[in-house]
Parts: structure tokens; C-alpha cells; sequence
């Protein structure tokens, strides 16, 4: 945590001692510490760098088209759209959850870590109600970086390639937008899996004041499950996990649509969403604030 | 709040919560089904499945299997089996795979082999088969004879009976029902599959000696649609073998599901109709073959350097995912390459009939002698090398 953080932060968080502090208006200072730090503006350009690099690249090898490509990649050539898929499949293990693990991990962690957990506190809203404002702001930036990584890749797609019908996994065109409904609800059905992973961070960052080491902890688990996932002898525990329904996202790209992966995943994100949000709950309420 | 501890009570209630309604959509599933069906006799049931061949049927079909078989990817890789999709086709042998289905009588059928960015279509309409492989963008086409329908559940086309056989319940169950004979006790039980109570047919051979310990075929209560094979190992004392619906729908299926148009760009195959139907589908198919003993526990012999040499090379190693090249004939002594190197992990077996090698799997044996002969057969290894002596 640098100098500039500090100040940063207790130059937005002068707590007013008025007698109303509206909720909105905590959540706006929330997100515009997110979205305005620059550690965290670098990190979602790095995301959003990812669908140009695979634009890029595609397209310069455009004459090595061949089977053994990854299925989303291979399209790419046939429809612009695959880039922002492609593009998702390859942040889905790693950076988008470390993004999620960054701000959720600084979330509480971070405001002890240069005391001003303290100051924040003394506003009227009770903790509670900071806790949801705080979360709130996760769940938003893991919709806004899986949003970016898609927007980011349907555009260059569509500028450096054709668009129009997209062909289906299952073999079938579906039109340009059918395939925009089917990535938003792709968008959406992964916001929910890295905000469930938000609720998990949040709550590990209650446990500390260490922000890197709630941020570290977030990766090993999220690292960790993929690994456990793909243990064969250990498949019976792999349905509990929430990465496991991570890739199910592409059942919204096969005719006619496969719900059941997706809505499974959904409430296993539900589940630990709130476990983990109602274990943040009870120890950020119970918590000595010393900083 | 003054006593934080009770804070905790929260998190865990939520938990309960959680696991509860997870538990309770699990166990009120189980509660539908079993013992409400009336009694009926296996004849009767089987009659009543004969009569529902033609019942709209769709959902998701998994399967999965524990034959005892070596690792046989690195081999499809190299050699491959016929056509488009096969790569995901000798994935069925082992491990456990999902499908969607839609079955819409015997003239029309569509099969999706899930995978995890990729699907493999199996579409059937009419006098058109189409296969579709996600992963290489590729189409293949064959036009069938009309009437084909009435041996469609031998096979159609393609050289690939294998994902009807095995992903059709229907198919499934027909073929495991023509083994009943005075070897065989039947049974009636009632189960639950995919949320519907069914009846299950249980056929468990009578003798011993067979690596089969029953054929359980669940059929769904009202509309007498197969809905689950399972074969039990003896070897093992679990299914070795599970083929059955996870979700079933007998609505009426829309017809543009078998409709098919390859997408732009995909790379398309056209097969001629009497090639698919001129590849071996099958053991009973080998020439030159004999078949030795009866029932459960018959065991098929074959010999190389008569007509059964071409048997082998693209009968059984074939069925099990060998490539068809030179490889396979010369099998076991002059065997190259990995068809070779795999016969040479199997142990080695010895007796009055000779010696080779035995892959010893948990619904089969087959044992390679060292002189090239050939016996399979879902028995014990006692009982194929018998028949070998034979």
C-alpha cells in the first residue's frame, strides 16, 4: 500500500459527521476508488488487451487455419464475435479471477491496512449496511471486467473480421444477434461465478489487514479448485465446485440452448455467495476495528 | 453487537440452508417413483417396450463405463477409426460422457456428444446422415438407400453403430434382450430414473463362468420407453457399464432439430452409402470365426492365415480402437508400433493351450496366444482359454 493509496483514500473518505450518509452516495465513492485507482485501471487494460492480442494474431496466421485449434479460436476467422469467447475461455482460469481476487481482496483488508477502516466506520450507516455497499461494488467491478473482456474482444472481431451469421457448437447458424443475446447471458452467467468468488474474497478480507495476503489466499483457492476439478479420483467433489461450472458458459453457444450446466452453476454461485457473504457478515459485525 | 459469537449463527444457517435444499431436491427426486407402479410380468414388459419403439424421445444421456481397458487414447490419436467424430467416439469406452439426444422414431435421430467447448453431431433424417465434429469444423454427408430403416438399429452407415448402440437406450436394451434364452433368470423390479419411476428388468445369467453378474434395463412406468442399461461386472461388483437418460422429455420433438445445413466453411466429406455398410459392425461379423460354447459365456475364436486374418485386422482390434494397418495383422509376435506396444503391457498367461497374453477387462477376456489366435468372450479367463484348448 503506497503513500499515494493512503491519501488517496482519506482525502475521498472524510467522513462528513452529517446525519445522513446516503448509501448511494458511499457506493459511489466505493467505485470510484475501484475504477479510478490506477493499479486497477492498468489491470483491466491488461484484460482488455488480451481479445486485441488474440485478434492480432489470428489474423496475421489467418492462412495456418487447420483443425486442432481451440473450438472459439478456430471460429474466429468464420465470425469477429469469437474473439470476445475466445477471449473469455482464455481469462477465465486466471485473470479475470485475479482481478476479482485484487478488489475484493483490498475490499476491508485494505482499508485497515492504512487505518482508514476506522474512520470509515464512523459513519452512520452501521456496518452492515458498509458491508453490502462494499460487496456491492465487487459484484459491479466483476460484471464490468468480464463485460470489458467481451465488449473489447466483439469489437476488434468485427473490426478485423467478418461478422453476420455465427456458427453454433452445435454445427447450426444462428443470427449476429442471437449470438450478441447468447454472449450477454455468457457475460452474465460469469459475473455471477466471479462475484460468488467476490463474496469469498470479501470475506477473507474481513479476516485480515493484510490486503495482498487476502488477494493471495483468493488465487491459491480459486487455482486450487481448477486443480481439484481436474483430479479424476477426486470428480465426486467436483459439482461442489464453483469453477467447475465456469466453462459451462459455452452450453449458451450449442442449438438449442443447454440451460441445465448453466443453471447449476448459477446456484452453485448462489451457494457460495451467500456462505460466504453471511460469514463476512458475522465477522466484519463481530470485529475488533483497531486501524 | 455485544456478543460477537452469536454473529456466527448467521453464516451457519445459511449453510444448513443451502445444504438443506440441496438434500431435500435430491431425496424428493428419490421419493418419486418406486412403488407406485403396478405389478407386471416381464413378458409383459417387453411386449409393452416393443410397442413404444416410435415414442418421441429426448433429453440428456450420460454414460459411463469401467471396462478394464488400457489407455487407448494415445492409440485413436495415431491410427483413428472411421470418419469424422471418432476421436470422441473411443472416448465412450472408457470414463463418462454426456450426451443430448433426440430420438423421433426409426427414421429420424440426432446425437450431441458434449464436450467441453466442443460438440460432436450424429444427425440422421430421413435418407440423410450427417456428422459434425465442433472441434474441426467438419461435415460428413452420406445419402442412404430408402428403407434403410428397417435395419437402422444394426447400424447406420458411417461404420459407427456405436453411438446409437450406446447412447440409445432403446437400441441398448434390444440388443442385450436378444440374449435372453433358458441361460438367463429375468426379473421385474421398480427403480427411479430421471425423475420418472420405471420398471427394470433384471436378467442375471444363470451358470457360472460369465463376467456378467446382470443386465439391469430400466423402463420408463408410462410410456414403457427404455430409459437405463446397466451391466454389472462379476469381476468387480459394480456396474462396469451405465447408459441412461438424466432428463427425458417424450414431448413431441420439432422437426428442425434433425434439420441440418453445413456451416460455411466447414470442411465436407461424402461417403458412399455402401461403404459404411460394408464395414465388419460387429463380432458375430468376423469370417472365419467360430464361436465356442453358448449363452453368457460363449466365446468367439478366431485364427489368423485363413479368411479370419482380415477379421481380426478390422474386426475386433478395430472395435476396440486399433488402427487398421499392417500392424494389426502381424499381431502378437511381429507387432509394431503402439497396437503393439500395448499388447506387450498386457501379462502374460500360459496352459495346455498354449501361452500368450490376456486383457483381462471387467466385463470381458480376450486372450492373444502366441500364434496369432484370437478368443474373446464375456467369460472368465478359465473359460476363454478353455475354449481356446477346444
Amino acid at each position: 500500500m503506497s503513500v499515494d493509496d493512503a491519501v488517496a483514500r482519506t482525502a475521498t473518505r472524510t467522513v462528513p459527521q452529517a446525519a445522513s450518509w446516503p448509501v448511494t452516495r458511499l457506493l459511489g465513492s466505493e467505485l470510484a476508488l475501484i475504477f479510478r485507482r490506477r493499479r486497477n485501471i492498468a489491470g483491466l487494460g491488461v484484460l482488455a488487451v488480451v481479445p486485441v492480442i488474440i485478434a492480432i494474431a489470428v489474423k496475421v496466421a489467418l492462412p495456418r487455419h487447420g483443425p486442432g485449434g481451440a473450438d472459439f479460436f478456430r471460429d474466429i476467422t468464420g465470425n469477429g464475435m469469437f474473439v470476445a469467447l475466445a477471449a473469455l475461455t482464455v481469462e477465465l482460469p486466471l485473470f479475470l479471477p485475479l482481478a476479482v481476487a485484487a478488489i475484493s481482496g483490498d475490499s476491508v483488508a485494505g482499508e485497515a491496512n492504512v487505518g482508514a477502516l476506522r474512520n470509515l466506520l464512523t459513519a452512520p450507516i452501521g456496518r452492515s449496511r458498509l458491508l453490502a455497499v462494499k460487496y456491492v461494488a465487487v459484484a459491479i467491478f466483476a460484471l464490468a471486467a468480464t463485460a470489458l473482456v467481451a465488449v473489447v474482444g466483439a469489437a476488434i472481431g468485427l473490426a478485423l473480421f467478418p461478422g453476420g451469421t455465427m456458427t453454433m457448437l452445435s454445427g447450426e447458424q444462428v443470427s449476429l444477434a442471437s449470438g450478441l443475446v447468447r454472449t450477454a447471458l455468457a457475460v452474465g452467467y460469469l459475473a455471477l461465478g466471479f462475484a460468488a468468488l467476490g463474496a469469498v474474497g470479501l470475506f477473507i478480507s474481513t479476516l485480515t489487514e493484510q490486503p495482498i495476503g487476502a488477494m493471495i489466499a483468493i488465487v491459491i483457492l480459486n487455482v486450487g479448485m481448477f486443480i481439484m476439478d481436474a483430479i479424476p479420483q477426486l470428480s465426486w467433489l467436483a459439482p461442489y465446485l464453483l469453477t467447475h461450472w465456469w466453462m459451462s458458459f459455452a452450453d449458451f453457444f450449442r442449438t438449442p440452448i443447454l440451460w441445465d450446466g448453466a443453471l447449476r452453476g448459477a446456484l452453485t454461485a448462489l451457494a457460495y455467495l451467500a456462505v460466504a457473504y453471511s460469514c463476512a457478515w458475522a465477522r466484519f459485525g463481530g470485529k475488533d476495528v483497531t486501524s | 453487537m455485544t456478543r460477537p459469537a452469536l454473529r456466527w449463527f448467521a453464516p451457519v444457517a445459511v449453510a444448513a440452508v443451502v445444504a438443506g435444499s440441496a438434500t431435500f431436491a435430491h431425496v424428493a427426486a428419490a421419493e418419486v417413483g418406486a412403488g407406485s407402479l403396478p405389478d407386471i410380468t416381464a413378458e409383459q414388459l417387453v411386449a409393452k417396450v416393443a410397442g413404444a419403439i416410435g415414442t418421441p424421445v429426448s433429453g440428456i444421456v450420460t454414460e459411463s463405463a469401467d471396462l478394464g481397458l488400457p489407455d487407448l487414447t494415445g492409440i485413436g490419436s495415431a491410427g483413428g477409426l472411421s470418419g469424422a467424430g471418432s476421436s470422441s467416439l473411443l472416448g465412450l469406452a472408457s470414463g463418462s460422457n454426456t450426451a443430448r439426444v433426440w430420438f423421433d422414431g426409426p427414421s429420424r435421430q440426432r446425437v450431441a456428444l458434449l464436450s467441453t467447448l466442443g460438440e460432436t453431431d450424429l444427425i440422421h433424417n430421413g435418407t440423410e446422415l450427417w456428422t459434425w465434429n465442433s472441434s474441426d469444423n467438419s461435415v460428413s454427408h452420406q445419402t442412404l438407400p430408402a428403407g434403410h430403416e428397417a435395419d437402422s438399429t444394426g447400424g447406420v452407415g458411417d461404420g459407427s453403430p456405436l453411438p446409437q448402440a450406446l447412447t440409445n437406450p432403446a437400441a441398448a436394451a434390444q440388443m442385450a434382450l436378444k440374449l435372453i434364452g433358458g441361460t438367463t433368470t429375468i426379473g421385474v423390479d421398480t427403480t427411479k430414473v430421471a425423475d420418472h419411476a420405471a420398471y427394470e428388468l433384471v436378467l442375471t445369467p444363470k451358470g457360472t463362468g460369465s463376467l456378467i453378474s446382470d443386465i439391469r434395463i430400466a423402463v420408463d412406468g408410462s410410456t414403457y420407453v427404455p430409459l437405463r442399461v446397466v451391466v454389472d461386472s462379476a469381476r468387480t461388483g459394480a456396474a462396469a457399464l451405465t447408459i441412461g437418460f438424466e432428463k427425458v422429455s417424450f414431448a413431441p420433438i420439432d422437426p428442425a432439430q434433425f434439420a441440418f445445413t453445413p456451416p460455411p466453411g466447414a470442411t465436407i466429406t461424402s461417403h458412399d452409402a455402401a461403404l459404411g455398410h460394408g464395414i465388419p459392425t460387429g463380432l458375430p461379423s468376423l469370417a472365419g470365426a467360430r464361436v465356442v460354447g453358448s449363452g453368457w459365456t460363449s466365446v468367439l475364436v478366431a485364427r489368423p492365415g485363413s479368411s479370419a486374418a482380415s477379421g481380426t485386422s478390422s474386426g475386433l482390434p478395430g472395435a476396440i480402437g486399433a488402427p487398421k494397418t499392417g500392424a494389426t495383422r502381424t499381431a502378437p509376435g511381429g507387432a509394431s508400433g503402439e497396437w503393439g506396444a500395448l499388447l506387450r503391457s498386457l501379462p502374460r498367461i500360459s496352459g495346455s493351450w498354449g501361452s500368450g497374453r490376456v486383457l483381462a477387462g471387467t466385463l470381458f477376456t480376450v486372450v492373444i496366444a502366441d500364434d496369432g489366435t484370437i478368443a474373446a468372450g464375456a467369460a472368465t479367463e478359465g473359460v476363454v482359454t478353455a475354449a481356446l484348448a477346444h
